[in-house]
């Protein structure tokens, strides 16, 4: 069945974004030329509600501000969050799973070069029962860009039979890039599923050798494998052409990688 | 004379500051199958690796000529593209990096060598899906991720369906016949038999008689601690599978 997602969603005091009941919502800041909210602090979904979002950071001398996601009952919010270039930024979320069934799904890609630095934060509440969590988060850097990831996820006590999974992995492209990441789980019940990852390092020689055994040149090999390390992001943006836009902007960092 | 497809000679080679092989020397004619069978650290691997132009493999002494030109001066990527086929003995897993596209992707920088034509999408599609059939492995499997995932089956049949599509002048098998169930072990050998023509040789490292009862090898090699001591027919597999390697030894 095909969903439909509607573009309308109501904005009540400038800084909440409301998602009404069993309504699904589409959103995108900072891409194909869609301004980033930058008043909007909440985003609160209604029962049965859905939000897909994907959200890029634009320069701005604008200090980001914190943000958080109220998702009810049978509710669900997708985040795609990509950030790619030499601009600094800091992400701050909070996710509240207030509603038994709620559920929230982050894919977070970070590609730096030159001197950005960003900062990452995100905070999963599960406050209600059966509520199920997911981070896919990835980073490269170059040059000499830094970038620190935290990701918690607190289970209450009335979290019980959650659902939570978080990875992050790293890939370091220069020897002066820093990248830390810290994975969190607070866990204040019983009965529940929780998984995470965290890996950090530089390209897989195994993985080079494999694909220069098969004809593949140096330069080349690299490209397949970093365009594949971000594909686990990029191939779940489900809008076409945003998926594309995202595709060409991440090539070009790429392609840049090993150009200099 | 006519000059063999491969020729070793007084090769040693070390990884990090063991040196694992030691003076070992070989002749592999065109169309020739030879197999190295030998003791778990032996140096098969290594000699695979080394033909293959695996970093950190150092050649400390000797030559390999491939084609009558020096293989050594070759980067991987070039052996590759000139037709060294190495089927890895532990295929390595690349998430994100869908199958297709890896396999067009090797196809054509090994076509683009030659001199041959860039492959359409469409037409590799109907390629591959041959290729893949003959091997029992379906659309599904062509969609996804490079080895990730995959049974130990699968990355031994995958590595069968790039050397089918590659179609390289020396195939060296790192025991490709390790880890397959008895079904697959025939898919498997039968899939390489075909394979077998006048102009292409195979270097089958190997532990087990029975693949060599589909490839009907030339010459059988026994590899102990970094040389080749002994060479032979085919008896010296069924002799090995009977007695171990404690006559070679």
């Amino acid at each position: 069945m095909k969903t439909v997602i509607k573009k309308t969603f109501t904005i009540a005091d400038k800084k909440t974004m409301r998602v009404a009941q069993q309504e699904t919502t589409a959103l995108v800041e900072g891409l194909q030329g869609k301004p980033v909210l930058h008043d909007v602090t909440t985003f609160f979904i209604e029962k049965q509600g859905t939000l897909h979002h994907v959200y890029s950071p634009e320069p701005s001398n604008e200090a980001t501000k914190p943000r958080t996601v109220i998702v009810n009952a049978n509710a669900s919010y997708e985040l795609h969050y990509v950030a790619i270039g030499s601009l600094s930024s800091e992400h701050q979320l909070t996710v509240r799973l207030c509603g038994d069934n709620a559920q929230v799904t982050i894919f977070s890609l970070t590609a730096l070069d030159g001197t950005a630095v960003n900062k990452e934060c995100i905070h999963i509440i599960h406050e209600a029962a059966n509520a199920a969590s997911s981070v896919t988060q990835r980073t490269l850097a170059r040059d000499q860009s830094s970038s620190a990831f935290t990701g918690t996820v607190t289970i209450s006590p009335e979290g019980k039979k959650a659902d939570a999974g978080l990875s992050s992995r790293g890939l370091l492209l220069s020897p002066v890039a820093h990248i830390s990441s810290k994975p969190e789980f607070e866990i204040l019940t019983d009965d529940v599923g929780c998984k995470h990852g965290a890996t950090i390092g530089e390209l897989d020689d195994e993985a080079l050798f494999y694909l220069r055994s098969r004809g593949l040149s140096e330069p080349q090999a690299k490209q397949v494998l970093l365009t594949a390390f971000t594909e686990d992001v990029i191939n779940t943006i489900a809008p076409v052409a945003l998926q594309k836009t995202i595709k060409q902007k991440m090539a070009a960092f790429i392609k840049n990688v090993y150009a200099k | 004379m006519t000059t063999p497809l491969l020729h070793i000679n007084n090769l040693s080679v070390a990884v990090g500051d063991t040196t694992i092989i030691k003076y070992l020397s070989l002749t592999l004619p065109a169309g020739e199958v030879q197999v190295i069978m030998g003791p778990n650290g032996s140096g098969k691997s290594t000699l695979a690796a080394t033909l293959a132009g695996k970093p950190g493999y150092t050649v400390t002494a000797g030559t390999i000529a491939y084609q009558g030109t020096d293989l050594l001066t070759m980067l991987s990527e070039e052996r590759a593209q000139n037709g060294v086929f190495l089927a890895f003995q532990y295929p390595v897993e690349i998430p994100g990096l869908n199958m297709i596209e890896f396999l067009r992707a090797s196809l054509n920088a090994v076509r683009e060598h030659r001199g041959q034509t860039v492959i359409e999408p469409m037409d590799f599609l109907d390629l591959v899906r041959k290729k893949a059939k003959t091997l029992h492995l379906g659309d599904a499997f062509l969609n996804r991720a490079v080895n990730h995932g995959f049974s130990g089956g699968e990355k031994k049949r995958n590595e069968v369906l790039q050397l089918s599509l590659l179609q390289p002048q020396l195939a060296i098998l790192d025991e490709t016949d390790s880890g397959l169930d008895a079904d697959a072990m025939i898919t498997v050998a039968n899939a390489i038999a075909e394979l077998r023509s006048k102009e292409r040789s195979f270097l089958v490292v190997t532990h087990y008689a029975k693949l060599l009862h589909y490839l009907k090898p030339d010459r059988v090699h026994v590899m102990v601690n970094g040389n080749i001591v002994h060479s032979g027919g085919n008896e010296i597999a069924t002799q090995i599978e009977r007695e171990g390697y404690r006559s070679f030894q």
